[in-house]
């Protein structure tokens, strides 16, 4: 009768089998304690509508209106923040027919120029899933030129972002869907806002002068040593420094522009456009 | 007088707060973009306050659930206690809502903190013997109820002050009427209880529950509404519960901690008292338009408050001493972490924890303390000092980023140092990002544009660093885009430093002239006054239709009193659009200084626009002098030069500046 060969550990005699099975529960444990210490931090969730825009335009205040469907009081966000809706959160007030048919998360970001590379990262990882992108501006800051700067240098590079990530994914596959970008100016409740249509001949306008001094400016340090960044892609057609919203179609930038207002709960316009491109 | 308390989520959502004055959002809002954001300390403050306007603020972090917590007051008043009291609502608002924000990613939750700040605040201020320094705003003092305000309190010689009455008269009433639509239905006898009640002394409870039932709400609830009686007998009720209960209440105090958190069996009861503490608290806010915008609670929470009361009135002593169990474990759960890492804890347990910690070093899921990012924040440490980063930016910065690190967790199989690189970079690239658009082109047409005069632009700097060779390169740049090109020689003290620039002018003349370019060199010879010459030169670029005139000053040693005394005087005289400082990418500890010594030459009201890092071409990846000087003064790079060409000069590229400083 043969009997199976036996260790001593610390004077404690220990069986092979024993043995084997311990040192397999070293090994494992570790990496189911890992998943679950850290469960679900890597993966984003699905169907993300992705909140940008300068700071102070209403984004936070947006995103607290859809959820608890009042205006609550808010200061510059530091952090992104992503909150999962129910469907009703987008029904037109007043109504109870849901818009959509499955839940959704809202990613509100800050708007602060030295914090805006979560937005514009949400929208370049292919990985990360953005089914739209709200651009939230406050139309009554819109008559001094600092403030129409800022709000264009941040939408140019919204776009910029599309629409490398359309580029990037029509590559290597056939049907990619753009995304969609809605421009919403808020804060029409107050008297110096800017109507919409105003707003949007000055983006374009803008957005084409920057495009223009873009093309003309200094090359920017580092350029040209790695080959894998193309730092020399520009917004739209390279032929031309005129941008349209018509004209940025084919490059897989679809643009609407609504006003409203979070603080008149003026903001059924912006609901269905997020509801539609949920849909889709 | 404390003007305003707020508790904010990083994400940007007001939790709670409390205004005894209205206070704009826009200053907490700077001190949120400048403090927290661009990490830029006013001067003295060593970051501990911040003043806007007539304000000063205070705050303390709650980096664990994200939180901050701002006090504002105004600057005259000298509050010893602020601190504290910013240090105990921390305590207490995490250990009350603390679980609840966690899971909450960010958003809105509702929190009834009010009468746990009135009492924090109350005792801060009677330790400090001071009378009430928060004053009444909305309640007026003409309101005829709060006459008999003392009388309704048991324990009112406790209180140097009572608390200020809720908003009590027709108005508050008639408010919450129009709020609530369920009360109009029919008339409630309680509204009437408030005139009786203005001449009887009362309890701000018993108002508040006067106020409860008046607005007449949740109609789902009978047995709520049964509890409240009639009229007459609300005052008298409750003024005697509080007695009938004070045997109970002395016995659950060395319970307090806690156990406190845990219901007890009669749930409605305790409801009913939140609702009562809830409206009171409601009635004693001072700032209307906030409260309106605040949405009436749905439920209370139940696991947010305690099962203190099963009847009765609400009593600010039971506050007093579940803040003080609060507090008290919150402190002793800090000494226990202290101890912990201190030594082995000794039993099972530790041995266990002990055992989970190390496997998370490995895995992941590990919650940071300072001490777990030592090691690895001093290497970051070294290695940005390798890449000639000066020692006192990089000392902050990397204090600044283990601070951050403080409570957050790794991920799966992530190791300490990648996560603290990852955080270095991050806070390497918001330094280096600017906050305003740096596009000159644009910013020149829209000048010629729209204010049809010359576009000045000056450039600053120590000795020998490429003042002169800068300038000229942005000249070409300029040519190149068909601008008039002034160039006025403005360094009228070392000698050969005119020459040099007629020379660069000549040798640009030759380059632009087949492009239709035009450059023009202004020179009034040595000896003059700078700041004339460069005014002059100014109106002579306007009067002959140059787009922009670029000023050379003379060199000077940033800590050479006279020379950089003479700076502020230019500043007026020409005052440029742009006032641009050359550094040199080589120059190492020194960088800091320089960039706040000629950051700071110009008054009050002006500051430098933006730095050219010259001959960032001799120092490989050792790029660190931009951090320095970006850090010391958060103003932006605009401008490197990389070689001794005209065209040897770039635009900053974040990506790749952080990308050398990382490698
Ligand atoms: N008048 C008016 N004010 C609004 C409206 N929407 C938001 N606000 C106010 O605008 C301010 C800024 O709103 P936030 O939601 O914090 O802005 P944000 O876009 O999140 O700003 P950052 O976090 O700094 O990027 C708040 O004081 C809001 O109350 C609106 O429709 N009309
Ligand atoms: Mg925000």
């Amino acid at each position: 009768m043969s009997t199976l060969p036996t260790f001593e550990i610390l004077g404690f005699p220990v069986s092979l089998p024993i043995l084997i099975i311990s040192l397999l529960a070293v090994v494992i444990i570790p990496i189911i304690l890992g998943k679950l210490l850290t469960s679900g931090s890597k993966t984003g969730p699905s169907s993300v509508i992705l909140l940008a825009g300068p700071r102070d335009a209403g984004k936070t205040s947006l995103l607290l209106y859809l959820q608890e469907k009042t205006l609550i009081p808010t200061q510059t966000s530091t952090t992104p923040a992503i909150v999962k809706l129910p469907p009703s959160a987008l029904s037109p007030a007043g109504s109870e027919d849901d818009g959509s048919t499955k839940p959704f998360h809202l990613k509100d970001t800050p708007g602060h120029p030295k914090l805006r590379s979560t937005a514009i990262n949400t929208i370049i990882q292919p990985t990360e899933s953005c089914m739209g992108v709200v651009y939230v501006l406050d139309s009554a800051v819109l008559s001094t030129q600092a403030r129409i700067t800022d709000t264009t240098e941040y939408l140019y590079e919204l776009l910029l972002a599309i629409q490398k990530r359309y580029a990037v994914l029509s590559e290597s596959n056939t049907s990619t869907e753009p995304i969609p970008l809605l421009i919403a100016c808020n804060k029409n409740d107050l008297f110096t806002a800017l109507p919409s249509t105003k707003i949007s001949n000055l983006l374009q306008t803008e957005l084409s002068r920057m495009k223009e001094t873009k093309r003309k400016g200094l090359l920017g340090a580092g350029a040209g040593e790695n080959d894998d960044e193309d730092l020399d892609l520009v917004l739209g057609d390279e032929a031309s420094d005129q941008i349209t919203w018509e004209g940025l179609k084919e490059f897989g930038v679809e643009i609407s522009i609504q006003s409203g207002s979070v603080k008149s709960g003026n903001i059924d316009g912006w609901k269905s456009w997020m509801a539609a491109c949920l849909d889709a | 007088m404390l003007d305003l308390f707020e508790v904010i989520t990083t994400s940007g959502v007001v939790l709670w707060s409390k205004s005894y004055a209205p206070v704009k959002p826009s200053i907490i809002n700077s001190l949120i973009s400048d403090v927290f954001i661009e990490e830029r300390n006013q001067p003295g403050s060593d970051g501990k306050w911040f003043k806007k306007d007539s304000y000063t603020l205070k705050w303390t972090l709650a980096a664990d659930v994200g939180l901050v917590f701002v006090a504002v007051y105004q600057s005259l008043i000298h509050l010893t206690w602020i601190d504290e009291l910013l240090d105990q609502v921390k305590k207490l608002f995490v250990a009350l809502y603390g679980e609840k924000i966690k899971a909450s990613t960010g958003t809105k939750i509702q929190c009834h903190f009010d009468q746990y700040f009135e009492a924090s605040l109350r005792s801060l201020e009677r330790q400090a013997g001071g009378a009430a320094t928060t004053r009444p705003t909305n309640v007026s003092t003409d309101d005829p109820s709060s006459d008999g305000n003392g009388g309704g309190f048991s324990d009112g010689d406790e209180w140097s002050s009572p608390p200020p009455m809720p908003g009590v008269n027709n108005t508050g009433i008639s408010d919450f009427q129009h709020r609530t639509p369920y009360s109009s239905e029919k008339p409630n006898p309680l509204i009437e209880v408030t005139p009786s009640a203005t001449s009887a002394p009362v309890s701000p409870a018993t108002m508040a529950q006067a106020l409860l039932q008046a607005s007449g709400r949740r109609p789902g609830r009978p047995r709520r509404n049964r509890k409240s009686a009639g009229p007459s007998s609300a005052s008298s009720t409750h003024a005697s519960s509080g007695e009938e209960r004070s045997p109970a209440r002395l016995s659950n105090k060395p319970k307090r901690g806690k156990e406190m958190r845990i219901w007890g069996e009669d749930g409605i009861a305790a409801e009913a008292n939140d609702e009562r503490k809830l409206d009171y608290s409601a009635g004693i806010s001072t700032d209307d338009e906030q409260d309106t915008l605040r949405p009436k609670p749905e439920a209370i929470d139940q696991d947010t408050w305690g099962t203190r009361t099963n009847k009765g009135d609400f009593l600010l002593k039971d506050l007093d001493y579940e803040i003080d169990g609060i507090l008290k474990q919150a402190n002793s759960a800090e000494n226990n972490e202290e101890t912990n890492r201190k030594g082995p804890g000794g039993i099972a347990s530790g041995l266990v924890g002990g055992a989970m910690g190390y496997l998370r070093n490995f895995v992941g899921g590990k919650t940071l303390t300072r001490e777990d990012t030592e090691k690895a924040i001093s290497g970051v440490m070294t290695h940005l000092l390798e890449k000639n980063v000066a020692r006192e930016a990089a000392v902050q910065i990397c204090d600044s980023v283990q601070t951050s690190l403080v409570g957050q967790k790794t991920g799966s199989f992530q190791s300490i140092e990648s996560l603290v690189k990852l955080a270095m970079e991050d806070a390497l690239r918001k330094i280096l990002t600017p906050t305003t658009s740096l596009d000159l082109l644009r910013e020149i047409g829209q000048v010629r544009e729209t204010e049809e005069r010359p576009y000045v632009i000056s450039v600053v700097g120590v000795n020998g660093v490429g003042k002169s060779t800068n300038l000229s390169k942005i000249s070409f740049f300029l040519l190149q885009n068909k601008l008039k090109v002034l160039i006025a020689a403005c360094d009228t003290f070392r000698s050969g430093a005119v020459e040099q620039l007629r020379v660069h002018a000549r040798n640009l003349k030759e380059l632009s002239e087949r492009e239709g370019g035009v450059v023009e060199l202004y020179e009034k010879g040595y000896g003059k006054d700078a700041a004339n010459i460069a005014k002059d030169a100014v109106s002579y670029a306007g009067t002959n239709g140059f787009d922009v005139v670029l000023i050379d000053t003379a060199g000077r040693r940033h800590n050479d009193q006279r020379l950089m005394s003479s700076l502020e005087k230019f500043a007026k005289f020409a005052n440029p659009d742009k006032i641009l400082m050359v550094g040199e990418a080589l120059v190492g500890s020194d960088s800091v200084q320089q960039a706040r010594n000629f950051n700071a030459a110009f008054g009050k009201e002006r500051k430098l626009d933006g730095f050219i890092i010259s001959k960032c071409d001799t120092v490989g990846d050792m790029v660190g002098t931009l951090i320095s000087m970006v850090f010391a003064t958060g103003i932006p790079v605009v401008f490197l030069g990389v070689g001794q060409n005209y065209t040897d000069l770039r635009t900053l590229n974040v990506k790749w500046a952080v990308g050398l400083l990382m490698s």
